[in-house]
């Protein structure tokens, strides 16, 4: 049995906004710091998620890639929609927060608003949140993409009886911001959108790393 | 037709001691090995830990890694347990086609130990220490002094994250992807985690007390588990004594909240359906479950809330997390050690410090070893984020 995957929607952060399906979403605007351009392009966007603003940087932009990549349309079967998310730097911008509030040799105050966020895999929790999802979600820490890899971990998904996946990568270390997000559908029949291949995947995993600057 | 798949080899190390035979007596014996702490360096003399009983040196001489000091407490315990799941699975790691580790912390408490000094001054300490801080340097450290060159993958999906890697292992063995695999995991204590745990207002300051109404929070623990995979036609072909089948896992995101579950265990609820149809099983079928049961109000409630709505009538209901403590990265994977015992023991282990069980949801429990043939366990584990996963040993 091959049942065959394809891509409804590709997202990509690129030189500072949101691209959809090879068309810029949000524009980039001069920010203070990375944390401040994730507040601008969540306007952008017009989402009325207050939840947002708790979050950490990663989980912030994970959310504003699905957002992007899902809008309105949100997925019709929530327990068969998977998530996959593969990452490189893990959750060190909370690891970091949450390190020097327990350092404090005067006093060390851990915070559990900073601690939950110290899993990479709360970005996963983030997003069924968001949009209801209750399907299988996985979170992968890998030093680079392996297409390979990632295609196959879509496929025994989509084997286990998920039905559509929101697969990506999402990463943020300092000032450095990385994420693309595919939305992917398990079809048997002939469509026109484009077949998720380990090309697919290399082609979308090409764009750099931005990172934030004061210049675009 | 998908693969069969079986345990034919497994390894722990958790705070009742080094191997699976320790581990056994004392579930046996009703002795847990919670206590203050003794290793972890740490201001919080007042929360009990399970500790595995062995300060770093010893660690090293047990297991014996080519370069000591890139060898964080979680990776040495990973190693221990590893070589003995392998030794027991009879299989030479050249022959191994995968590894899956799992772990939420990897090196942390080595990064711990470096950086107080190094902050003082720059040439302080080696950046060997630290070389292997993040989870995957743990998983690649382990794959490399075992020899196993095949698929590599590190899973952090918090509490759930060892057995999260046993169901990709079978899902890539059934699907003829890998011919066998080594997954598991390990955590071993760290000060971050004692920190924010502490700070979530979850751990307790008494023993933890699984499942009673005078629950008050968890207590941390270390450890690692592992098993050896394989299919059951290879397995019976080579005459290895098969200790379990996997016959069933799911996973799913109770999308509610970043630490807490729904108030009915939704996502926990759907994992333990979604496994059991894909092992072909009705609630019936399920002798014995142990359950992820930390201790937390939260989430004994809402795990007794699920277990009572997939299942008509509760099978006898366990968490050994009474014995070894929350052992985070590592305890999906020292869960299923334990659950394939009361297979092979025909035995199951208490629930210890049980006097009040909580009455909302009503479940039956072991509170004293039991003798009773266990042909199918189902095993909990679930993990900040939402992430739910339940996976159905069977006897083989």
């Amino acid at each position: 049995m091959s049942t065959k995957l394809h891509i409804v929607s590709a997202v990509q952060l690129r030189e500072g906004c949101w691209h959809r399906d090879g068309r810029a979403v949000t524009e980039w605007r001069q920010n203070e710091s990375l944390a401040a351009w994730l507040s601008d392009q969540y306007r952008q966007l017009n989402m009325a998620y207050p939840k947002f603003f708790k979050m950490d940087s990663l989980c912030k932009l994970a959310t504003l890639a699905v957002e992007v990549l899902v809008g309105d349309e949100t997925p019709v079967n929530p327990q068969q929609t998977g998530i996959l998310v593969f990452n490189r730097t893990s959750s060190i911008v909370s690891d970091c927060a949450h390190q020097e509030l327990i350092s404090d040799s005067v006093n060390p105050l851990p915070s559990p608003a900073v601690f939950v966020y110290t899993l990479p895999n709360i970005m996963l929790g983030e997003i069924a949140i968001r949009y209801r999802l209750s399907g299988e979600n996985l979170c992968v820490i890998s030093d680079v993409a392996r297409p390979e890899e990632i295609f196959m971990h879509a496929e025994l998904m989509a084997a286990s009886g998920m039905t559509e996946l929101i697969l990506g990568w999402v990463d943020v270390i300092d000032q450095q911001a990385r994420a693309w997000m595919l939305r992917v559908k398990k079809h048997d029949g002939e469509t026109n959108n484009s077949q998720l291949s380990t090309q697919l995947i290399k082609d979308i995993d090409n764009i750099p790393t931005w990172t934030h600057s004061l210049k675009s | 037709m998908p693969k069969g798949v079986v345990v034919t080899g497994m390894g722990v190390v958790t705070c009742l001691g080094f191997g699976v035979e320790e581990n056994l007596l004392a579930l046996k014996s009703g002795r847990h090995g919670i206590a203050p702490p003794e290793l972890l360096r740490t201001f919080h003399h007042e929360m009990p830990l399970g500790e595995v009983r062995a300060d770093r040196g010893e660690l090293i001489s047990r297991s014996g890694p080519t370069h000591p000091p890139f060898w964080s407490r979680t990776a040495l315990i990973a190693l221990i347990a590893a070589r003995e799941a392998l030794q027991m699975a009879q299989i030479t790691p050249n022959h191994l086609t995968g590894l899956m580790n799992g772990t939420t912390v990897g090196g942390m408490d080595r990064t711990e130990d470096f950086y107080p000094g190094f902050m003082e001054n720059e040439r302080h300490g080696h950046m060997r220490e630290v070389f292997n801080h993040d989870c995957g340097g743990t998983s690649e450290q382990l794959a490399e002094e075992l020899g196993v060159r095949g698929f590599l993958a590190s899973i952090n999906t918090a509490c759930s994250s060892s057995v999260n890697t046993i169901m990709l292992a079978a899902r890539m063995i059934r699907a003829g992807r890998i011919k066998n695999a080594i997954a598991g995991g390990a955590d071993g204590l760290s000060r971050f985690t004692l920190n924010g745990f502490n700070s979530l207002m979850i751990l307790d300051k008494e023993l933890c007390r699984p499942f009673d109404q005078s629950r008050k929070g968890l207590n941390l623990g270390e450890g690692a588990a592992y098993v050896v995979l394989e299919t059951e036609e290879d397995a019976l072909k080579s005459g290895k004594r098969i200790l379990a089948r996997v016959s069933g896992y799911a996973n799913t995101n109770d999308a509610h909240h970043q630490t807490a579950s729904s108030p009915d265990g939704t996502g926990a609820r759907m994992a333990m359906e979604e496994a059991l149809k894909e092992g072909g099983l009705r609630p019936a079928d399920i002798d014995h479950i142990n359950a992820h049961g930390t201790a937390t109000p939260n989430n004994d409630e809402t795990e007794a809330a699920a277990i009572r709505t997939v299942f008509a009538s509760s099978p006898p209901v366990t968490s050994t997390k009474s014995f070894t403590g929350h052992t985070l990265g590592a305890a999906g994977a020292v869960e299923s050690v334990f659950s394939i015992l009361s297979i092979g023991e025909r035995m199951m282990f208490p629930t210890l410090r049980l006097e009040n069980p909580l009455s909302e949801h009503p479940l039956t429990y072991v509170t004293s070893p039991e003798n009773r043939t266990v042909n199918h366990v189902l095993s909990n584990s679930f993990g900040f984020g939402g992430n739910c996963s339940s996976i159905i040993f069977s006897r083989p």
